[in-house]
């Protein structure tokens, strides 16, 4: 019992709360990638691209329109998400347009901004995830 | 960075989507479900409508009404609240914090019906009430098509009415996530059969919703 008189977890017993919270954060984080990587590759796939999966769920997508490499961010992007995305469509294909697909349906201006200025002078698309059925 | 930020376009604006959703109470329902899936079907679809420009319909279940009523909250703002929430004036005392605050933020209309005397704040209990403000919450609404995901009793209840209020109405139950809407999904004769029973991309099927939906509103 604490000082205001209620009842506190053991040391244990929170440890294990915490170890259970961020167990259920995992899990929930790979859900939404899974549903992200899948959602897209369904998209593509009825659109009638070809899609091969890439390492570190990303997709290669190959379509009429040419060359598209693919990442999903299960949540806000970042700016760490554009470097990872820009090698992957170096590595693949340079000539490949690069997506970045996100899980934020409505981007803050200055959050935006600030991923155009990182983003500098290389072809990197951003796409709300609710937007994927309109764009393959 | 050629950042693409534009949303879907609204090819269900002026429609309204009734959405029966819940989380069975393992005390209460002996079949299978997965809370998880009911969550990522709601989230995916309710978007889906959302994205699409309809206005959702929803009885104010518990576990449901906060997600849609978020999920509403990330789109742009609308000029008129996007999810419409039908609650019995018999649960007044047990209405969750989370749902007022999205009305207080014009993201969500909550509608109260009139509780039925003597009927306490228990769905067990409460059958006048409930029936009362189901029956309510479809004819103001004149909802254009039914989307139904997990559920027990009341699932079905739903479902019956809505086909009894809106004959010829297109429906969607959702197989997968389990509850009382897998049955559903299985006697379930349209053309989208397959995709409702066994599919579990959910986002994917939310945009075949809303084809349909569209091609029945032509």
């Amino acid at each position: 019992m604490d000082a205001h008189g209620y009842d506190v977890l053991t040391d244990d017993a929170l440890d294990r709360v915490l170890e259970a919270v961020e167990a259920a954060h995992a899990n929930g984080l790979v859900r939404r990638r899974r549903m992200l990587v899948s959602n897209v590759e369904e998209a593509a796939r009825t659109a009638g691209r070809h899609c091969t999966p890439l390492k570190d769920w990303m997709l290669d997508i190959v379509g009429p329109a040419g060359r598209s490499i693919v990442a999903v961010a299960p949540r806000l992007p970042t700016a760490y998400d554009l470097p990872r995305l820009d090698e992957a469509r170096d590595a693949t294909d340079p000539t490949a347009a690069a997506v970045l697909v996100h899980a934020t349906r409505r981007l803050r201006t200055h959050h935006s901004h600030h991923l155009t200025w990182v983003t500098g002078a290389r072809s990197l698309a951003l796409l709300p995830d609710n937007a994927i059925g309109a764009y393959w | 960075m050629s950042a693409t930020n534009d949303g879907p376009e609204l090819v269900l604006a002026g429609t309204a989507v009734f959405l029966s959703a819940s989380i069975p109470d393992p005390t209460r329902w002996t079949g299978d479900f997965d809370a998880l899936e009911i969550i990522d079907a709601v989230v995916a679809v309710g978007r889906s409508m959302l994205s699409a420009g309809a206005r959702l319909v929803t009885a104010a279940h518990p576990t449901i009404a906060p997600l849609l009523l978020y999920v509403a909250a990330e789109l742009p703002h609308a000029p008129e609240p996007r999810v419409v929430v039908y609650q019995s004036g018999v649960f007044d005392s047990v209405m969750p914090e989370a749902t007022r605050r999205f009305e207080a933020d014009g993201v969500g209309t909550l509608i109260r019906t009139e509780p039925v005397d003597g009927e306490p704040p228990d769905p067990r209990y409460a059958i006048q009430s409930l029936e009362l403000m189901r029956r309510q919450m479809l004819t103001e609404t004149q909802p254009h098509a039914a989307i139904f995901v997990g559920g027990m009793m009341g699932i079905s209840l739903e479902h019956q009415l809505f086909t009894e209020l809106r004959p010829g109405t297109p429906t969607y139950p959702l197989g997968q996530p389990g509850g009382a809407a897998r049955e559903l999904a299985e006697a379930n004769t349209s053309q989208m059969h397959d995709l409702l029973v066994h599919g579990r991309i959910y986002p994917a099927i939310g945009r075949a919703i809303v084809d349909d939906i569209r091609t029945h509103r032509i």
